[in-house]
This record gives C-alpha cells, structure tokens and sequence, in this order.
C-alpha cells in the first residue's frame, strides 16, 4: 500500500518566484501518475518535493497517510531515477545497485541476492562488475532504474528518466518502464516533458504550467475532453488548431463564426451545452486529425466544409501533414490520409469532424 | 626618486622587455633558420627539437650538472679535494644532529601534510555552504601569497617571548599571562618549538589545499548527492562514501604536492630558530653544513638525500596524473 497525496503543496523560492501553486493530487496505490507540462511548469519542483529533496512552502504530502513534509528524503521510503543518472562513478554496477541496501544494514549475502534479481530482471546481469564510466547510455539507464528497484520502495519517483536516450532506445524504454510497472505493481510518479511519454505510460497524467494543475485524468480523457486551451494546445502533435470565434444565433440557429469568416453549425447534440454561451467570444479547438480531405470522409462524422489552400505538404509516410491558409489568412494544419495528393496552393474542400470539436471561452480559455 | 632608482627602473624594463621579446625572437630566427636550411622531410624532425632545445639546454646547465655535481661533491671530504667514499653518507645517517633532522622532517611530513589536508578538505566542505563563501575562501587563501620568511616574521611576533615580569608583545603570551598562566618560550622549549614551527607551515598550506580541493569538492555533481540522500545516506556518510572516493585524485595530487614543500622546507626554520634547540630539518641542516660548517661534502650529501627522498613522490605524482590523462 503506498498512495501518494499532495495537500495544496505551493512551493516559493526566496526570491519570492512561486514554482508549485496549492498543488491537490491524490495518487492511489499502483497508479502510474505522469507529470507532464512545458519546462519551468512546476513538474520536477513538485517530484522533488516529494522526494524530500525541495522543501515545501506550504501545505502537506503524505505517503501512505503520513506527513512526511519534515520527514528526510531517506525515511520517506522512496526510489529516484534522475534524468542524469547520477550513479556513483567510483563504484561498480553492483555497488552502486547495492548502495541503499548497504546503508540500511542488509547483509552482503542478501544484497547480492536482491542485486543480481534486478540485474536479471532488467538484463544487465553480465555488467555487474563494471563501472559507470564503461557502459552506454542505455546500460546506466537500465543501472538508475536497477539501483531503485533493489530497494523495493513505497514510491518510484522518475525525473526525466528517459530524456537523455536517443529517440529509437526510448521507444523501446518506455515500453519497458510500463511493464516494469506491472511487474513490481508500485506507485510510480514520473516527471515528463514529452507527450509521447506521457500519453503511453501514465494511468493518470497531469498536465502543469505556470505551477498550477491544469488538468489530471487518464491519458485518453485529458486528449480527448481537455479542461482548457493549455492542455489542448500541449497534448497532440502537431498541436490543436485554435479559430477565435463567435457563438451567435443566425437564422435561427446557434452557429460559430469565426474571425476568417467560417461558419459552422452547432450538432443538435451540442445545442443544450452552448445555448447559454450564445453572443460570447469564443476559441473553436480542432486537432489535425480532425480535419479530413474530401475524398477521404470515413464514416461517422459530421462534416462541415471548410475551403483551404494548402501552402506546405509534408509527407510523413503513414500520413501527410498539411499547412493550410484559410482565405483571410489565418494559418491551421491537416492530418490527412497519405493516399490522397494534395499538391502545395491546392484549393481544397476540407471536412472538418463536428463529433470532435472543442470549444473554449475566449476571455478565460477554459472549455464550455 | 633619485637617478640611481630611474635607472634600475630602466633596467628592469630592458630586462622584461629583452627577456620576452629576446626569447621570441630566438624561436623566430630558429624557425626561420630551419625552414630555410633543411629540405621539408628533415624539417619535420628538426623543428621539435629547435623549439624544446632551449629548455633542455637551460634544464640541462641548471639542474642536471649541479646534480651530477653534487653527487660528485657529496663523495669528497670538506674543501672538495680529498676522496671519501660514503663516508659522508654515514656521518649523516648516524649522527645524532642529522638523526634529529630527520625525526624532525618525519614529522613536518606527517602533521604538516595530514593536517593541512584535513583542515582544506573539512573547510572545503563546509564552506560551500556558507554564504559568503568567496570571501571567506580568499581570507583562508590570503596567507598563500605570503612568502615563507614574510610569514615567518609576522608568527615570530606571534610567539614572541618577554620575561614574566616584562610587558609581553607577542599575541599567544599576552593571552597567556592574561589567562594567568606563566608566558611560554614556543620557540625555545624544546617540547613545542618543533610544532610551533610546523603550525606556522599548515597555516600557509592549509589554504592552497582548500582551493584545489574546494574546486574538486564542487565538482561532485549535485544529483549524485541527491542520489545518495534518497539512497538512505546521512551527510556524513555521503562525506566519507562519496565525495571522498569520488575527489581521492585531487586528494592524493594535493597531497603529494604539500609533501614535496614539505621536504624542501627551510626558509620558516631558518628565520625562527636558526636550526638550533632541536628544530633542523634537512635542508636547512644543508645550507648549515655548506655555509655555516664549510662542509661541502656533508653539505652534498644530505642534498642527494633529500633527492633520494623527493623522487618516489614526484614519480607516484607523475603516475597519478598520465593515469588521469588516460582516464578522461
């Protein structure tokens, strides 16, 4: 049983910069909860303080319903992995997995145990005898993760862990991470600025900037129903496409017409939810892959036609982004099927996804 | 400013000026020599040598010959004429006065180098925490730029000696007798004076090391530290199980470096005590036999001892750092 809860945790340096603001997360056992968000956004702060590395302003953490805020980060039952490893370069791979164990009094004949398990576990068996200094990138990654997992703590604690790996090691990682997590069914709490990460690891991701908790849920519900443009914008890429809008009634009917001049109907579905915001000033949120080609409409969507130049096309492979302009100028860009040309300066008839729009308060950017 | 001093001014400026410019201009001509004598494939061989040559030739006439000669020296009796073997040697080995200088050395090395790196690495340690760190590293550096007999004049006052009944001017004694105690003579009672002396060396030392291990202090990452915070480690196990490991070469250069100085010391012996009531060390006993004694063959042999002594640490020095070179 190790849950994690953070109680309106702000943290204030002494220059009076607020990095962490009445931060509220409560984390249950097993959960794998990913802390996402642009750099300086209060993520690593947060973990930090949680590990006991940061002091805390003001409010409360507890792990396993006791404050721990004046507890040492050794007493708080917790591993870290740091972005930069941060393995001791004067000790062997197995020293350095052994470290913690030795501390706390466990005997050599056990440490070797738990050590080799690990190393087994997480296939560095045959580089136990090595220093820091001799392995790659991947290898000490694997040492960090090694030198938590001896220890079978309450809380695995991850800054960054996979940042420093290149980009065909981390997709293997991740997936690696993941099931790591199955494996020793603990609370993880992993800090993250890449969406990729966050999307396909969490159970739960929090989205953070400005050193407030925009949105936390599952992965899939912060995608698909974010809380505000901040989150809409940081999830996805390429990121949403934002119009500002009105929502006004014409001819009877609830519509959005945005700045570039494009109308689009409210869904019936949708009527009751808007109807009260109708003469507000508002942002319409799509994502790329929303917007669909004219020959490629699956079905199932609601479109409603939208006339664009496409401007740059680039071809992905298993898709095509495409840079479109709208008539008055106003710049969005389309996932589009890869099977259809879209040539550069194209005037195309574009589809946009009706079931899958977004629709936010100009003034308070968040949704309505 | 009277002529004679403009003059010695003009001097030394012709001097700097020739020195830098002088030495230039000899490597300018060599080259230009060299690329103009030799056809190109000989070149390449000879143009190292035109640029290390001046070095060796001054190593050579400056340090090599004095050895040989010194060695030479150190087999023949008191003038140089007469051949004596090793009896030299066994005069300095058995002698109960060069047998102090010995005991004496032993323990300058001992204190001077244990204690001075000690203090800089505790200091060094703690003074990174401290907020106004760079000046109280530059008041703890500050006695560094003092010279040996600069420092050794300001502590002759510092252990200064008056008769109990005379007003004391020297800082230990006032308080001393302030407290109520009899004035005590450091530098002539034959129990302390070796320590006072050895004192006033870790004072001089102890800043060189903080600095250099200060510097290899702050260069153990903070995450590593973090690390072993989390790892369950209390601050002083973190101190002995991982910043020491982890600066031991810094620890071991500094190290050898305040036991070479520590060898070689004379200048602090030879202002405060003169070498007298049991504080010679060897090389001030050196300048004594040569000098003092006329002796020149004791003289040179006390100085190839002193050598023989250096070489171990200058080689393991050498050894550390090529192995430090490999490991990078």
């Amino acid at each position: 049983m190790s849950s994690v809860v953070f109680e309106k945790v702000s943290k204030q340096y002494e220059n009076g910069y607020v990095a962490v603001k009445d931060l509220n997360i409560e984390l249950e056992d097993k959960e794998f909860l990913v802390l996402v968000g642009p750099s300086g956004c209060g993520k690593t702060t947060s973990l930090r303080m949680l590990a006991g590395l940061e002091d805390i302003s003001s409010g409360s953490i507890y792990i396993d319903g006791q404050r721990v805020n004046n507890v040492t980060p050794k007493d708080r039952d917790i591993a870290m992995v740091f972005q930069s490893y941060a393995l001791y370069p004067h000790m062997t791979v197995a020293d350095n997995m052994g470290f913690s164990l030795d501390l706390k009094g466990v005997g050599k004949q056990e440490i070797r145990q738990r050590v080799e398990a690990a190393a087994k576990q997480l296939g560095i068996e045959q580089l136990l005898e090595r220093k820091p200094k001799q392995l790659s990138g991947g290898q000490r990654q694997r040492v960090a993760l090694g030198r938590a997992i001896v220890r079978s703590p309450a809380v695995f604690l991850m800054d960054e862990p996979l940042s420093n790996l290149d980009a065909k090691l981390r997709v293997q990682a991740r997936a690696e991470l993941s099931e790591l997590h199955k494996k020793v069914g603990t609370t993880f709490v992993y800090v993250t600025h890449d969406q990729a990460e966050a999307m396909t690891m969490g159970t739960r991701i929090a989205v953070m900037n400005g050193g407030i908790l925009q949105q936390i849920d599952t992965p899939q519900t912060v995608y698909e129903q974010p809380n505000n443009m901040f989150v809409a914008g940081f999830l996805g890429s390429p990121s949403m496409n934002f119009f500002s809008a009105q929502l006004i009634q014409s001819e009877g009917a609830l519509v959005i017409q945005t700045d570039g001049g494009i109308t689009v109907p409210i869904p019936a579905e949708r009527l009751n939810r808007y109807s009260e915001f109708s003469g507000r000033s508002v942002v319409l949120g799509i994502r790329p892959e929303g917007i669909y080609h004219p020959q490629c409409v699956p079905p199932g969507i609601q479109p409603a036609s939208i006339p664009a130049t496409a401007k740059v096309v680039e071809l992905m492979g298993h898709e095509v982004i495409v840079h479109f302009e709208l008539a008055d100028g106003t710049k969005f860009i389309g996932r589009l099927d890869p099977r259809v040309k879209v040539t550069p300066n194209e005037q195309i008839n574009l589809q946009f996804d009706l079931t899958r729009f977004h629709l936010f308060d100009q003034e308070s950017e968040q949704v309505i | 400013m009277d002529s004679n001093n403009v003059s010695l001014i003009f001097k030394a400026l012709l001097a700097i000026f020739l020195g830098s410019f002088g030495v230039i201009g000899v490597f300018y001509a060599l080259n230009i020599l060299v690329e103009k004598a030799f056809p190109e494939r000989a070149r390449i061989k000879v143009l190292p040598w035109i640029y290390v040559g001046p070095a060796l030739l001054l190593l050579t006439v400056y340090l090599i010959i004095p050895t040989l000669r010194t060695v030479y020296l150190s087999l023949f009796g008191p003038s140089s004429n007469e051949f004596v073997g090793l009896k030299n040697y066994i005069f300095v080995l058995t002698a109960p006065d060069t047998l102090t200088t010995f005991r004496n050395n032993l323990l300058w090395l001992v204190l001077v180098t244990g204690i001075s790196v000690f203090l800089g690495l505790i200091i060094a340690v703690l003074i990174d925490r401290v907020k106004y760190e760079q000046v109280a590293k530059s008041l703890i550096f500050l006695p560094m730029a003092i010279s040996f007999v600069g420092a050794s004049v300001i502590w002759r006052f510092i252990y200064a000696y008056r008769p109990a009944d005379a007003e004391q001017i020297g800082v230990l004694n006032a308080i001393a007798t302030g407290l109520g105690f009899e004035p005590i003579g450091w530098l002539v009672n034959p129990a302390i004076n070796n320590f006072a002396l050895i004192a006033i060396m870790i004072w001089l030392q102890t800043g060189f090391c903080m600095v250099l291990l200060s510097s290899a202090v702050k260069g153990v990452p903070a995450d590593v530290l973090e690390a072993a915070r989390v790892d369950g480690a209390s601050e002083v196990q973190i101190f002995w199980r991982i910043i020491i490991p982890m600066i031991m070469p810094t620890i071991l250069v500094v190290s050898t470096t305040v036991i070479v100085l520590v060898l070689k010391v004379f200048d602090i012996v030879f202002v405060m005590t003169g070498g007298n009531l049991g504080t010679d060390v060897i090389a001030s006993r050196m300048i004594r036999e040569m000098f003092n004694f006329r002796n020149y063959g004791r003289g040179s042999a006390i100085a190839v001892i002193l050598l023989i002594a250096v070489i171990p640490v200058m080689v393991a020095n050498i050894r550390r750092f090529r192995q430090q070179e490999l490991n990078r």
